[in-house]
Formats: C-alpha cells, sequence, structure tokens
C-alpha cells in the first residue's frame, strides 16, 4: 500500500445524521415491495455512464417515489457540500457517485448500458434537479385494455409533476407527491385519467370535424387549465337557442333572455361586418 | 515492462461468467498513484491516495486502509506514471468489484464503467484465447 494513502472523510459532508433523511435507499424502495409485480426499468443518471437496470422493481408504484426521496436526499447534500465550499461541479459529480453506489447495495440493481428501450426509464438530472420518468400504463376496463405511454416530469425539490401522454403529447394531469404516495396511483388511477383524457379527446375530436350549422356558435372554454367545447345551437321554430357541451354533445339547458340579446346584437353586429366586406 | 501477471480461469463467486472472460485480459504490475474518491459504507465519504498492485485496460487493484462496499462507484484519477513523473490523467469512474481484507487494509479490484483511458501508458492488448469475443464486448459496452 502507499505510504501517503489517507482517508480524507472529514472534509466530505456526509448524509449521516444531519441528512433530513437518513434511510438508505433499499430502505426506502422496500416499503412499495409488498404487493409490487415485477417490472422492469432501468434509471439513468446525468453524468454516469452506464445507467441502473432492475429487472424487478422498476415499476412507478415500487419505484418512482423512493428514488424521488433519494434524489431529494442527494440534493441536499450538494447543497452541504456547496456550503462546505466545494464547487457546483465537484458536488454533483460525488452527488452522482453517492447515488449510484446507494443504489447499488441494493442487489435488484445492476450497472448496464444506457438508452435501453424499458417499459419504465427514469431520468435523474442532479444538475437541473429534475426527475423524468417515461413508462407504460394498462388501463382494463371489462376485459378491455387500454396502453398509454406517458411522461412524468417535475422538480426534485418539490412538485407538482406533470403527466404526459406521449402518444397524444397532450397534459393528462398535474399531480401532487402525496396522491403518487396512495396505494393504487400508479396502477390504477393514473390509467384510469389517461383513458378519461382519451375519451375526452376523443368526445371532442367529431365535434371539431363536423360542419357548423346555420344558427350555431362554438366556443371553447378555459376551465381549469383545459379547453372545454360548447355549442349554442339556435332552435328552427321558436327562434331560442341550446347550450350544449361540447364534449359529449350533451344539452345542457336553454340560453336565458339576457344573454339572448346579447348574442342577438353580436349576431346582426357580424352579419353587417359581412354585408360590407 | 514488468512482468505480466495473466491469471487465467480464477473462480470467483462474485464474478458472472462474462465477467470471467473480461478478467482474462492481460494484468501488468505496474504502480501509478491514483487518487480515489468516493463512498464507503454508511454513506461516509472519503479521498485518497494509493498505489495500485497491477492494472489492465479495463481494471486494477489497490489497496485501502478502509474497506469499499462492494458494487459501489468511485473515481480514479492517475496521478504519476510508473516512473513517478506527474500523469495527466482525468478521473475516470470505476466500479469495486472485490474487496477482501489484506495485511494492511483493504484489497480492492475494480472495473471501470466507461471507455475513457484510465492510464499514462498505453497496455498492450493480448489477442483474446476465445475466439468468440463477443462477451468481453458487451462488458466493454456496459452490458453484463
Amino acid at each position: 500500500m502507499a505510504q501517503n494513502s489517507r482517508v480524507l472523510a472529514p472534509s466530505i459532508p456526509t448524509g449521516g445524521g444531519a441528512a433530513p433523511d437518513s434511510r438508505s435507499f433499499g430502505q426506502r424502495l422496500n416499503r412499495g415491495r409488498t404487493e409490487a409485480v415485477a417490472s422492469v426499468g432501468t434509471v439513468e443518471i446525468a453524468g454516469l455512464p452506464q445507467a441502473l437496470h432492475t429487472r424487478t422493481f422498476g415499476g412507478l408504484d415500487v419505484l418512482f417515489v423512493p428514488l424521488l426521496e433519494s434524489c431529494r436526499a442527494i440534493m441536499a447534500f450538494v447543497d452541504r457540500m456547496c456550503a462546505a465550499g466545494e464547487t457546483k461541479q465537484q458536488a454533483l459529480s460525488m452527488a452522482r457517485l453517492r447515488l449510484a453506489s446507494e443504489m447499488l447495495q441494493d442487489p435488484s440493481f445492476t450497472l448496464a448500458t444506457r438508452d435501453i428501450e424499458e417499459d419504465n426509464v427514469y431520468v435523474v438530472d442532479l444538475e437541473h434537479g429534475t426527475l423524468t420518468a417515461r413508462a407504460r400504463l394498462y388501463a382494463v376496463v371489462r376485459h378491455r385494455t387500454s396502453l398509454f405511454k406517458i411522461r412524468i416530469e417535475g422538480s426534485i425539490a418539490k412538485g407538482p409533476y406533470t403527466v404526459q401522454d406521449t402518444g397524444t403529447g397532450s397534459t393528462v394531469i398535474q399531480v401532487d407527491e402525496s396522491q403518487m404516495r396512495q396505494a393504487g396511483y400508479f396502477t390504477t388511477f393514473l390509467p384510469g385519467e389517461c383513458l378519461r383524457a382519451h375519451i375526452e379527446k376523443e368526445a371532442t375530436s367529431p365535434l371539431a370535424k363536423s360542419e357548423m350549422g346555420l344558427g350555431e356558435v362554438r366556443i371553447m372554454v378555459p376551465v381549469a387549465g383545459t379547453a372545454v367545447p360548447f355549442i349554442l345551437r339556435q332552435k328552427e321554430t321558436s327562434g331560442g337557442w341550446d347550450i350544449i357541451d361540447g364534449r359529449g354533445n350533451q344539452w345542457l339547458g336553454m340560453l336565458p333572455q339576457v344573454a339572448l340579446n346579447h348574442l342577438t346584437q353580436l349576431v346582426e353586429g357580424l352579419a353587417r361586418i359581412a354585408r360590407r366586406t | 515492462m514488468p512482468s505480466e501477471t495473466i491469471k487465467h480461469g480464477l473462480a470467483d463467486a462474485t464474478m458472472a461468467t462474462g465477467h470471467a472472460h473480461a478478467r482474462r485480459e492481460p494484468r501488468f504490475e505496474l504502480t501509478f498513484e491514483v487518487e480515489l474518491c468516493g463512498f464507503g459504507p454508511d454513506s461516509q465519504g472519503f479521498k485518497t491516495r494509493t498505489s495500485t498492485l497491477d492494472v489492465s485496460e479495463w481494471g486494477c487493484r489497490f489497496e485501502v486502509p478502509f474497506r469499499m462496499e462492494p458494487n459501489s462507484v468511485f473515481t480514479l484519477q492517475c496521478l504519476t506514471d510508473d516512473k513517478g513523473s506527474p500523469a495527466d490523467c482525468a478521473p475516470v469512474m470505476f466500479q469495486v468489484v472485490r474487496a477482501t481484507p489484506s495485511g494492511r487494509g483493504w484489497g480492492i479490484a475494480a472495473w471501470k464503467i466507461a471507455s475513457e483511458k484510465v492510464w499514462p501508458v498505453d497496455l498492450p492488448i493480448a489477442a483474446p484465447e476465445d475466439p468468440d469475443e463477443r462477451t468481453v464486448g458487451m462488458r466493454r459496452d456496459g452490458a453484463e
């Protein structure tokens, strides 16, 4: 052994008792294993030449929250190293080593080549403080299964996390961490949400494609970040106007008289503009 | 060049069969001063200097006065060449393959996990004994 071999552990702040959550990655992971179904997954840590691969604990229900917690502890470690005078790059480099080493202490994780197409792929970017997961969800209704490819992305420090359907490119839902901690969230609730969003999209698409009739006004109303289509349709006999929910072509009621007066003025005004041009 | 210490067919329960192929690459008893940086048991960080006992293109062996966790990842930066002159080498990531108690600490065997050049000298590449070199190729690409 070299004469000048020495341990410089005191110069490197470690997780130890000072960390807000000192559980190991394996301890975090064990919590979700009781009802887990074996699922393949890889975790790519930006800056690490290889990925961490598991053949059993890759499912969102098992891995997402424990990984998020470990990443959060590692980010706190980066902050402590920087506060101790270490450069950000050095702190990030150490953080990658630590996260990978902690995960590799769990026997279900091994090093593997990157860019493997798996059902579940997690990307940890400690430099930008983000966690991204690409996964497949299955919604089963009456013995029929719908497959959804999704992408969950958000800040490691705190939520919310955006769930995007990569097939359609649309945002399905924004979720808080507390929701993701609920049992069955990824296996039951989220696939259901994807299915609901898909059905809504299908319900609205015929509306967009269908031809507009005479005496018909269409309007998109923003509701909680989603555009909801409405149709105002004039009755041929009475001259009154129906209000229809465009998502399911559902009749909601008649336009009240006050609104009808405004609508009549609007339609007549537009007709005048059209006659002049 | 120091004598080669090629070790054939070593049975090691901790090494997969595929790794055994890669372990046939020639080792050289070259002493480089290296700096190691990583995390030991209980996530205790370390940065330490030691010297290699032997090296190969993808692996190395050295001793440290503390235990390093098998499978953990660390960086190794070569500081000097075999003549003791300063070397300009970047840190490279390795994985601990084996940690065994030795007289003055722990003997560590490690594999690098990327294809970067580690050593300040070019090591001769031996012809493979096994015509089917795919396993070695896979190991070098990072596959298990």
